[in-house]
């Protein structure tokens, strides 16, 4: 198996980690969208010659669905991601710029201090993998409304597949995690176009 | 005839048809309930490996299926758990007969039930996270219902679910690698507690009930209680799965204290919150919480008694979460609200849901004379014949519940009723009301006759009482 150039691999790392800025940081649907789909491919991209191409593909093609679910529910309805936060909490984008900036610090330190046992595993991928659970993870901190927690869910789910299909390819836990983000993606859909989001006032959309 | 395809496609089969909205609510409930109830039967009591005739027709089911190079096995040791899900299922949607949780109640919630069963089936079973996720996953439909904006509890079930999910897979995968044993106690004790962050967001430990509080606020009363109810009971047989697989969980003292400093904390969060509460459904998620608390302490005893005294807990806390939701669903709607205002007096408007709902509270709260209080009586019991200086913890916190459900008694029987005319219930309303009421009662009062059969459902789990 032929694993990407150092150089190439940086490219990709980086990708990922701006698409998960840019979803923590950006409001409009489609640079959301097409982050949430970048991070995907980037993430898949990176697994090529490290793991059997079909676990690499089969992380891209779900991703890829996952994305065009979301995509297609915030067709058919609004794009509830702006709405005001509750209790006045904090919002902004500077906040979140700092943040991601923090969260992003954290993850290059803790790179470096990461000994998988038995394992080898390149720096700009256990990066890009962490950098993501990390930003998945503060999206769900910081928000509760419907679609940027799924999203915040698929963020870090994209960043855990990366890492774990290269400890476990198995090709059941590739099938099945696969399943769970598009799963998560219905979901999405169906509080976007079933449920609908509320305007009630414990901030939940 | 592979045992776990004939679950996985009766599962599937009954999820459709409870579906199909035309059948009627009833009919519905009625498929869905009998259907797992004859799930759960058949993975108690199907024979397994030995050819049977049904009609003339020849059998032998295998216990295994194979898919992508992993098994579910209906193994001896499992197959009680995954009968005690489908049983516990049929349980929960025959309220469904009265309570009306929503649309997707039946479909979502038979389907839940089969991937928690096939949870408990799957082999290596640590992969079991992946899917009680999809099952968190179904949940979501139950607890978020079109007409109840309860997203945000369902939302937070879901990311607690996948983080374990990913916790539970990473001490898997590290299980497999390290090579852990009882002789190797650093590399269990890097282990453990990826290990126990997985397992705490199934049996509910602060943080991860967080999705219980804004559940109460939004979600239908019986869909609350439902999920509430597989969820525990599944991350129970789990976490007794991985203390009957794993010697060196069992042999580590740090496993045991933080299951009992866990158990401490349920109880005096839940205890301090329950008697603050101004909505019922709210009082009895802390008091819900207070119990599960106890079951931790259970489990922290570290012996064979605890762990059946846990499990038998378990079971009992069903009959009261299905007691409380049905009894609540019926108060609240026909009184229109579930707020201490609006619930005063309550009980002599509608006296059948208002008792219904009280015994479910108080029997979770371990109220003596109903079903949750031998398990307790034992535990306390058991905890100093064993010298443990965690026993005072299992009063102290049915005292705390008991005080929070007998407020609440004082408010739904107090004053007089706020309205003049008394909201009508069904026959059927009625009857399985009255008969929630005396399974409670009975289940307090002879605990020998369910509590052997209850304890028996972890008697395959054959290192735990070696």
């Amino acid at each position: 198996m032929t694993m990407v150039a150092a150089p190439i691999e940086l490219a990709l790392a980086a990708a990922a980690c701006v698409a998960g800025v840019c979803l923590l940081t950006v409001s409009d649907r489609r640079v959301v969208l097409a982050s949430l789909g970048l991070a995907f491919v980037a993430c898949s991209a990176l697994l090529i010659g490290r793991v059997p191409f079909g676990v690499s593909l089969a992380l891209l093609t779900s991703g890829v669905a996952a994305t065009a679910i979301v995509f297609l529910s915030t067709s058919a309805s609004s794009w509830p991601w702006l709405s005001a936060g509750a209790g006045g909490l904090p919002e902004g984008r500077a906040f979140r710029v700092v943040l991601c900036g923090f969260i992003v610090v954290a993850v290059v330190g803790l790179a470096q201090g990461v000994n998988l046992p038995g394992q080898t595993v390149s720096p700009p991928l256990l990066v890009t993998a962490l950098g993501l659970i990390g930003l998945g993870a503060l999206q769900l901190g910081l928000s509760e409304r419907s679609l940027r927690v799924c999203i915040g869910l698929l963020t870090a789910l994209a960043g855990f597949e990366t890492l774990y299909f290269v400890l476990e390819p198995a090709l059941a836990i590739v099938a099945l995690l696969g399943s769970v983000n598009v799963v998560v993606a219905l979901i999405a859909s169906y509080l976007l176009l079933v449920v609908r989001p509320s305007t009630g006032t414990d901030g939940s959309v | 005839m592979s045992a776990p395809l004939i679950l996985v496609l009766a599962t599937l089969g009954l999820a459709v048809v409870s579906g199909v909205e035309r059948l009627g609510r009833i009919p519905a409930a009625l498929i869905a309930g009998l259907g797992s109830l004859a799930l759960g039967a058949i993975s108690l009591l199907a024979p397994l490996d030995v050819p049977f005739q049904v009609g003339g027709l020849a059998l032998k089911l295998d216990p295994n299926l194979e898919i992508l190079g992993r098994s579910l096995e209906l193994a001896p040791g499992i197959r009680s758990g995954v009968g005690f899900i489908f049983v516990i299922g049929g349980y929960l949607f025959l309220g469904g007969l009265v309570a009306d949780p929503g649309r997707y109640f039946l479909p979502m919630g038979i389907l839940a039930v089969g991937l928690l069963a096939a949870s408990l089936m799957v082999q290596p079973f640590l992969y079991s996270g992946v899917l009680v996720m999809l099952a968190a996953a179904a949940f979501v439909l139950v607890l978020a219902s079109p007409d109840r904006h309860a997203e945000r509890a369902a939302l937070r079930l879901l990311a607690f679910a996948t983080f374990g999910m990913m916790m539970t897979l990473v001490a898997a995968w590290m299980i497999d690698r390290l090579g852990v044993t009882t002789g190797s106690p650093e590399r269990a004790g890097s282990v453990i507690p990826v290990l126990a962050l997985g397992l705490a967001v199934l049996l509910f430990v602060p943080p991860f009930h967080l999705w219980l509080p804004p559940g109460a606020d939004r979600a239908h009363p019986y869909a609350l209680t439902s999920v509430a109810a597989l969820m525990q009971a599944s991350g129970l047989f789990l976490a007794l799965r991985v203390l009957d697989s794993f010697a060196w969980v069992r042999a580590d003292p740090s496993v045991r204290l933080a299951m009992t400093a866990a158990g401490v904390s349920m109880i005096l969060l839940g205890g301090i919150w329950a008697l603050a509460q101004v909505r019922l459904a709210r009082a009895f998620v802390y008091v819900l919480l207070i119990d599960l608390g106890i079951g931790m302490l259970a489990l922290g005893s570290g012996t064979a008694i605890g762990y059946q005294l846990a499990m038998g807990m378990s079971a009992a806390r069903v009959v009261g979460l299905g007691a409380w939701g049905l009894g609540t669903t019926l108060l609240a709607a026909g009184m229109g609200t579930d707020e201490l205002d609006g619930l005063r007096g309550s009980g002599f408007v509608l006296p059948i849901p208002a008792v219904l709902s009280l015994a479910g509270l108080l029997s979770v709260a371990g109220f003596p004379l109903t079903a949750g209080f031998p398990g307790k009586w034992g535990l306390t019991a058991h905890l100093l014949g064993e010298g443990s200086a965690a026993w005072w913890w299992v009063p102290a916190g049915v005292v705390l519940g008991v005080v929070a459900g007998l407020q609440w008694l004082s408010v739904i029987f107090a004053g007089a009723a706020g309205r003049e005319q008394r909201p009508e219930l069904t026959p059927l309303a009625r009857a399985l009301g009255i008969g929630g009421v005396i399974i409670v009662i009975l289940l307090g009062l002879f605990p020998q006759v369910a509590y052997p059969l209850i304890i028996g459902v972890i008697s395959g789990l054959q290192a735990l009482f070696a």
